[in-house]
């Protein structure tokens, strides 16, 4: 694709999105008419090919998407970079309404005279309450992904609210799947891991941007001592280094969307990076992003707590920067101990350096 | 698609033959890996090999005896050899920023006289920039040159020049005119050495190293064509060449050498694993975005702001590195890694100041955010 196309997309979405953009901060609420908007226009299909209900978008063409609804309290990451690809793996069709997805480790599909059912629980599943589906995927006895609907107490499924009120528990008792398919084997808990892993440091990096532009604004427009804030030189690099720190996490997002979708070493290495480098650089952003707005950032009514917020929210979901640190360590062991073997490898995987323009 | 792939293609091949040439050196005892060894390493010969390989000078045009190859493959073999540790310096300069300076403004005389032989590491660079009352205000440099009958006399004290004292050239930014803001009425002039009334001193750093160098130009007179470019047009010349400068894979990797070493001694505890992890992460990242900046430079993009940005957070990297590794290693290991690690602790401070302070990098940064 190239960057015109990916430009435009980007506006197209900007606009779209722009009356549903938090103005304050203030606690979770689904936002359903966001949804809504964005699924009339086929953006929350747009990773699932065109024969199963989608618009057979890439998954940069999704980064794209996402990096500009990014603040928007919906499951939309969970949409494009799960539940679409997984129907997608396992060729079922998109169901409708609000879709998220979760993994769903231990789950039994079992199947029955009467079909296909499934028992159990499964916790954290991003915004269950307000689902009308949820993509699951399980691994036992082999690999399924499976379609439930949320509203379907008379098929044996529960959705409670967890304590964060964007997540929910769903209690399955012989609930039978809208729909579902078996899967090739694969490391598909990793597989979503990392795709979780990758739309949560591409909503970093937006709203990394997001902080460091009402930063500028904010230094342009505020007068103190009788001048511009951006007039004082030690103004000026502490926006220097969270720019800085935006171009780090730019960076991050690019690596994270290129390599997630690949279980060669080198690649996982590289998407492991991405959501390091990017949840680690969130202390630094926030830092300089409040310290730079001074009292007025810090009140609930000023748009930058609920950039701020989501970051720090962020850098903790699917995987913070000490467990991809770590796995990062048993990556270069079973490289054999040298880091440049894998970071720079001869044989080059998907997104090596040199292959993205 | 097919020339992206086939490109890419030819990066991991290229890759693949510098690593071997790089081993098969290591092997032979030509070398042993040190950190920083792109400022404090210099063996001639060792450059001379790798010209032979046409690994100096590669993106030159083949008419001057490069390969005409892009940034992007000379940040591979860049790579390689600063992953590697390998002595380099004698070359580095003149390959980095002074060959794709001549030959961006150069005449067709001048790149013919400089261009082949810097390619084959038989001319090598010094750059006469800063001075005892001009660091990061560059600008502000007061050594003239003044026309004189056949040529220029230079006159004037060029300070803190590493590898002067090697060197077969300088490249030295010196007054034309005084009348007009202080960017302007600068120029850029090729000097040989030695020279009769250029006196070069030592001078020692912290470090006990001796790259630094006072150069003083005593009315040295150089001939009418050792002006490159345009009488004037200094300032914007040596912004170009600051990108180059800026954007290596030297402002990330310095320190590399030795997180190989110390990864390579297998560190096993939960938060040596850890750090190793995060040194590991932050590598895959920068040079990713160096990646980025030799593609723009590529494709003539402007990448002064990337450069400046990958500088200044590169180099912070390269010292956190040493003192990650400090941290976990001690002097009753079996070899030398803490005493390596120290060493270039004290080489350290330059990381950040060397090719532009951080401090200068975060104010050219944020001219360009501020802009109304």
């Amino acid at each position: 694709m190239t960057n015109e196309h990916l430009e435009s997309l980007r506006s197209a979405v900007e606009d779209i999105v722009e009356p549903f953009m938090p103005t304050r901060s203030g606690p979770a609420t689904f936002d359903a008419q966001a949804w809504a908007t964005l699924d009339a226009l086929g953006f929350t299909s747009l990773t699932l090919r065109e024969g199963l209900g989608g618009s057979g978008g890439s998954l940069e063409d999704a980064s794209v998407v996402l990096g500009a609804a990014a603040l928007l309290d919906i499951p939309l990451a969970d949409a494009l970079f799960v539940a679409a690809p997984m129907l997608e793996a396992g060729s079922l069709s998109w169901p409708g309404g609000v879709v998220t997805a979760s993994e769903a480790g231990g789950l039994e599909l079992s199947q029955g005279s009467d079909g296909a059912f499934l028992s159990g629980r499964v916790s954290g599943v991003p915004w269950a309450c307000d689902a009308d589906h949820v993509v699951l995927l399980g691994q036992v006895p082999e690999p399924w992904v499976a379609v439930v609907a949320t509203n379907d107490a008379a098929h044996g499924v529960t959705v409670v609210p967890d304590r964060r009120v964007d997540r929910g528990t769903l209690i399955l008792d012989r609930a039978q799947p809208v729909s579902w398919s078996s899967l090739a084997p694969r490391p598909w808990a990793d597989v979503i891991l990392r795709r979780r892993a990758a739309g949560t440091v591409v909503q970093i990096a937006s709203a990394a941007r997001q902080a460091l532009a009402m930063s500028i604004e904010h230094v342009r427009v505020r007068e103190q001592f009788g001048r511009a804030l951006s007039e004082f030189q030690v103004i000026q690099h502490m926006v220097a280094e969270l720019a800085e720190c935006c171009a780090v996490v730019d960076e991050c997002a690019r690596s994270a969307v290129s390599a997630c979708d690949s279980d060669d070493p080198g690649d996982v290495l590289v998407l492991a990076s991405a959501k390091a480098e990017a949840s680690s650089a969130v202390h630094r952003i926030c830092g300089l992003a409040h310290q730079l707005h001074g009292a007025m950032g810090f009140t609930a009514e000023h748009a930058l707590g609920a950039r701020t917020k989501r970051l720090n929210l962020w850098r903790d979901e699917a995987g913070n920067e000490r467990f991809w640190a770590t796995r990062i360590a048993s990556i270069v062991e079973d490289a054999g101990g040298d880091p440049w073997a894998i970071v720079a490898p001869l044989e080059v995987g998907r997104a090596a350096v040199g292959t993205v323009v | 698609m097919l020339e992206q792939r086939d490109r890419t293609r030819d990066l991991g091949a290229l890759r693949a033959a510098v690593r071997a040439f790089l081993e098969a050196e290591r092997a032979a005892g030509a070398f042993h890996p040190r950190a920083n060894a792109w400022m404090g390493g210099v063996d001639i010969d060792f450059s001379r090999r790798l010209a032979e390989r046409g690994w100096v000078g590669m993106a030159m045009p083949r008419e001057f005896g490069g390969q005409g190859l892009g940034a992007r493959e000379r940040f591979v073999v860049t790579e390689e050899l600063l992953a590697a540790g390998a002595p380099v310096a004698y070359h580095w300069i003149a390959d980095r920023q002074v060959a794709p300076a001549i030959l961006r403004h150069g005449t067709p005389e001048q790149r013919e006289a400089f261009l082949p032989g810097i390619v084959r590491a038989e001319i090598a660079f010094g750059l006469g920039m800063s001075e005892p009352d001009s660091g990061s205000d560059l600008a502000s440099v007061r050594t003239r040159a003044e026309r004189v009958p056949g040529g220029w006399a230079l006159t004037g004290t060029k300070l803190w020049t590493s590898g002067a004292h090697i060197a077969t050239h300088l490249i030295v930014l010196a007054r034309t005119s005084t009348t007009g803001p202080k960017h302007a009425g600068l120029s850029q002039f090729l000097v040989p050495l030695p020279h009769a009334d250029i006196r070069i001193s030592a001078i020692e750093t912290i470090d006990g190293a001796r790259h630094f160098n006072e150069v003083v130009f005593d009315q040295a007179v150089v001939p009418e064509d050792a002006l490159l470019g345009v009488e004037g047009n200094g300032w914007q010349q040596v912004t170009g060449e600051l990108v180059n400068e800026r954007a290596g894979a030297e402002r990330i990797m310095s320190t590399l050498p030795l997180l190989r070493e110390w990864s390579e001694t297998g560190p096993d505890t939960v938060d040596a694993r850890r750090d190793l992890g995060r040194m590991v992460a932050r590598l895959v990242i920068l040079r990713r975005m160096g990646e980025s900046v030799a593609s723009a430079l590529d494709a003539q993009v402007d990448a002064a702001t990337l450069a400046s940005v990958l500088k200044s957070v590169g180099t912070t990297y390269e010292g956190e590195v040493l003192d990650v590794i400090r941290q976990h290693v001690n002097d009753t290991d079996a070899d030398d890694l803490l005493a390596k690690v120290q060493e270039c602790v004290t080489e350290s401070p330059a990381f950040t100041l060397r090719g532009g302070t951080n401090e200068v990098l975060r104010t050219i940064v944020a001219k360009g955010l501020m802009r109304p």
